[in-house]
């Protein structure tokens, strides 16, 4: 993994390279490792070292760009050629912003030792595996998933003097467990290999395909519809790009002119949070500049906006620090996603819904319709129908269309937040959630 | 070698490497402004290697003898702590050790055509769907990639290949009071992609579909909404690409079918107790995969476990006859040799069970003929949603635009068009197919699966088809 003077070395290196009007740097390197498991056997088992850099560089207005992974002297100064080749070949952008310069960033505590592939091996990881493997097979059941580990660090460095260096760690168990009829699932991640115990995954996974098996055929309808997290955050997904500030300027926001307004339920809050304990992001974004905490949603009603900085200029307000990487026109995505909860369990939930379901994840979401953030999708490994504030048993599944705004708008109740997909979100009770179509199983 | 005699050294009994370069260039322009020109070098190895009878891979971006052995020998470690759960060794169906050198056809060097002849072009494009007022942002791409691989493994093998790739393509959105609406053109998904060169671009007369794209975009804000519905629906060849993809392509991956994806990309319904026994679809409806298909996205002289390219049939009037292999995964249903269908997204990646070309063959019908022969109908294509379960069954999809048919007539223009079948059940219901005229080997640019995830890349030839009494508008039903 790349080191803060290592990745200071490179930065100032292709900075010196460089003859043109400026120059933004970007690099990156890490490892990352991940063992595969279905069948009750170990089948894919991978790891991978690497690096990378690429830069943005300018002559006058214009704008070119190139990456290499080989970080020696003769690529690096292949890489700054090419990319003001690039920009000597481009259109003059009237409207681009100048670099910034220095910054102070608050830093973010993201990096585990004990996540590294020097604490943590391929070893490690099968034993893990065995683990759970041995518990589905207790029970009978056959299991698929993946242990992954990562560790890498990024450096973001302008001409002007940015210096901005930020490392980290992640790691996800995740298992599927199969019955003749039925599937359960489970998983847990964090920051580090000790963040969720893969006995306890495994087990809920175990319970899930038990408690699935014989699953009944039922209406699509309507239903009130608990969420775990995992179909929470596959939903919550589809909202942050709708919080940038450029997409609103070009009609394409959901929150057209409905900022300030009610646009989910009062329980609802939302934030982007790289501060958050389970989240630990980045402190900066790709423009070089400090990332600002948002309130997207407060108690329901839309807030705050992610600004690049010259969509902020454009609106005379400050830029969040949430600029996209890469192209120059594609405004500011707010990340590190955090949707507050609230203190009910999931099994308090059950006991509110007279007739509803309960959805363990889901799958293969798209958009339908981006304005109204109409989304479809299926639901996976594990369907429950709930009759007068009981699970009553399994059911198949269904495929939804319902908007992640309605959704948000129809919250009655909601869990404590857990890190669920690289979000930090709770388990919802949701009234009206739109179920359409049957599937077979 | 160093890589593959360290492998062995360390106990492997059998070991592949792939050593891969990669260079690509990418424009991006976004309403009149340059949002992106990226030049991109990559350059890496991968080990792959059975060791105690199971599987290992290691990868590295340093090409240094060191960081060779060190990789090659991380990959026997892994390959030994696989080892600990397994039930059997596993064997590989025979292949013949393969000594070539090959390369996709280009009539015309993408990497050789200036840039600011591309840039402009982009440009003018966008320039020219802004002149409809409705629309807001107009957007377009070019993307041109070069892959040279070189594979070598313990049985003999020693296979370079250099796979140019070009994609173009551009959208519009156009925006009204309470809508938005999305034109592309040729296609959705950021443009057509083929295994070709340069000449793609010059083929697709960009500029001259620009203005037509825009007005449809803008015509659609005020279109009526497609009802919801049972009809008959005669899809586009661009459309028509996705839904092969995603309701033939992804179910009959082996991989998939044995299990080694049920955590994430899922299953298949299409179990080996089906194969030359499933009526799949119905008469008119013949699939086949192709991995010579000139001009394909997939085309390659071999794949990443070094078997020889080949061209066979998955469905054959509607019967399910055959499976996307690998050498480990072909002797679970009784065939002695891979089809050939093992790819890896770079060297950072181990090589999975994907796609290659895959198509839905021509039939006898021009487009005219079969909307002549369609009472009341839906005219409906390019791509807006797509999704499907996790053992593809059930599917919905959502297209750009749509067309009433009526009486034989195409009619008006409806929004936001979405059907939704049960799989077997759809292709059984198709009753026409058009002919080679209109028939085009679509390219799907992004193919996501595996963990950690891998892109592939694939053509689906298709003539637009039709298929009789679809749930249609579901989406958007009250």
């Amino acid at each position: 993994m790349l080191t803060e003077e290592q990745a200071r070395e490179i930065c100032e290196k292709v900075i010196a390279a460089s003859e043109a009007d400026g120059i933004e740097v970007w690099v990156g390197g890490g490892d990352s490792a991940l063992t595969r498991f279905a069948e009750n056997i170990i089948h894919q088992n991978v790891a991978e070292s690497g690096q990378g850099a690429s830069v943005r560089v300018r002559a006058g207005k214009r704008l070119g760009g190139a990456s290499t992974n080989d970080l020696s002297d003769a690529s690096l100064q292949r890489m700054v050629a090419a990319a003001t080749e690039a920009a000597r070949l481009s259109e003059p952008d009237e409207e681009l912003m100048p670099l910034i310069g220095p910054q102070e960033y608050r830093p973010t505590d993201a990096f585990r030792q004990d996540t590294t592939f020097e604490a943590f091996t391929a070893e490690d990881r099968a034993a893990a595996v065995q683990q759970a493997v041995r518990a589905a097979q207790d029970s009978g059941l056959k299991c698929a998933g993946s242990f992954t580990q990562d560790a890498g660090a990024q450096a973001v460095a302008n001409s002007e003097g940015v210096l901005a260096y930020h490392a980290g760690t992640g790691a996800s168990f995740s298992i599927t467990t199969q019955a003749e009829d039925s599937t359960g699932w489970d998983n847990g991640e964090g920051l580090s290999v000790s963040d969720f115990d893969v006995r306890s995954v495994a087990q809920t996974a175990v319970r899930g395909a038990l408690r699935s098996r014989a699953p009944q055929d039922i209406e699509p309808r309507p239903y009130a519809t608990i969420l775990q997290p995992a179909a929470v955050a596959d939903m919550i997904a589809f909202l942050p790009g709708h919080f940038n500030a450029l997409a609103l300027d070009e009609g394409r926001s959901c929150l057209r002119d409905r900022l300030g307004e009610q646009i989910a339920s009062e329980l609802v809050t939302m934030r982007s949070d790289p501060w958050h304990p389970l989240h630990q992001g980045a402190p900066f974004g790709h423009e070089g500049l400090p990332r600002q905490p948002l309130t997207l949603i407060e108690k329901g009603v839309a807030r705050d906006l992610a600004y690049d900085r010259l969509t902020a200029s454009k609106h005379n307000t400050e830029p969040t620090g949430h600029g996209s990487g890469g192209s120059n026109t594609g405004g500011a995505l707010p990340w590190d996603i955090v949707v507050e909860g609230g203190s009910a369990s999931v099994e308090e939930m059950i006991a509110q819904v007279d007739h509803g379901l309960l959805v363990t994840r889901m799958w293969y979401l798209r958009t339908v319709d981006p304005l109204k953030v109409l989304v479809t999708g299926m639901t996976r490994d594990g369907l429950f129908l709930i009759e007068k504030g009981e699970v009553q048993g399994p059911v198949k599944n269904l495929r939804f269309n319902e908007s992640a705004l309605n959704m948000l708008k129809n919250v009655v109740a909601l869990s404590p937040s857990v890190r669920a997909f690289g979000l930090v979100v709770p388990a919802m009770l949701v009234e009206g959630f739109t179920f359409t179509s049957a599937t077979e199983f | 070698m160093l890589a593959l005699d360290t492998a062995q050294a360390r106990g492997a009994s059998y070991a592949d490497v792939r050593i891969i370069r990669s260079l690509n260039e990418f424009i991006y322009v976004k309403n009149q402004k340059v949002g992106h020109i990226h030049h991109a070098e990559d350059l890496g190895f991968g080990v792959r290697v059975l060791a105690n009878g199971a599987w290992g891979y290691a990868c590295s971006g340093r090409l240094d003898r060191a960081e060779v052995e060190t990789v090659a020998a991380r990959a026997v470690e892994i390959a030994q702590a696989s080892a600990s759960l397994k039930q059997q060794d596993v064997v590989l169906a025979p292949e013949p050790p393969h000594v070539a050198v090959w390369e996709r056809p280009v009539a015309k060097d993408p990497f050789a055509v200036g840039l600011n002849e591309k840039v402009s072009l982009l440009l003018k494009c966008n320039q020219e769907m802004l002149k409809v007022s409705q629309v807001r942002v107009a957007e377009g791409i070019m993307d041109f990639g070069r892959e040279e691989q070189l594979f070598a493994s313990t049985e003999g093998s020693l296979i370079q290949q250099d796979l140019t790739q070009t994609g173009a393509g551009y959208w519009c959105t156009a925006v009204g009071e309470d809508d938005t609406q999305r034109r592309s053109y040729p296609m959705a998904f950021s443009g057509q992609y083929t295994g070709r060169g340069y000449e793609l671009v010059e083929e697709l007369e960009l500029l001259g579909h620009a203005q037509q794209t825009a007005e449809q975009a803008a015509a659609l804000l005020t279109a009526p909404q497609c009802e919801s519905g049972v009809k008959d629906i005669i899809i586009g060849g661009s459309q028509l690409c996705l839904q092969i993809h995603e309701s033939v392509g992804h179910p009959l991956e082996l991989d998939r079918v044995l299990g080694t994806e049920a955590n994430y990309a899922g299953t298949s319904f299409v179990t080996t107790d089906k194969l030359r026994q499933l009526r799949y679809g119905s008469e008119q409806v013949t699939i086949m995969a192709d991995t010579t298909l000139p001009g394909g996205l997939a085309t390659v002289a071999y794949d990443d476990e070094g078997v020889q390219a080949q061209r066979w049939p998955l469905i054959e009037r509607g019967l399910f006859v055959g499976y996307l292999t690998s050498r480990e995964t072909a002797p679970a249903i009784g065939e002695s040799r891979s089809r050939g269908a093992m790819r890896a997204d770079g060297w950072r990646r181990v090589p999975l069970v994907r796609m290659t070309n895959i198509s839905l063959m021509p039939g006898d019908w021009t487009l005219e003929a079969l909307i002549e022969d369609t009472k009341d109908g839906l005219y409906i294509d390019h791509t807006k949603s797509f999704s499907i379960d996790q053992r593809r069954v059930n599917f919905q999809f959502g297209t750009e635009i749509g067309w009433e048919v009526k009486n034989g007539k195409r009619t008006r223009l409806v929004k936001n068009p979405t059907y939704q079948g049960i799989t077997t059940q759809f292709w059984g219901s198709c009753d026409a197919v058009c002919n080679q005229d209109h028939w085009v080997p679509w390219g799907v640019n992004n193919c996501g699966k595996g963990e950690p995830g891998q892109s592939a890349q694939m053509s689906h030839g298709a003539a637009p088809a039709r298929f009789r009494q679809v749930k249609v508008g579901v989406a958007y039903a009250d």
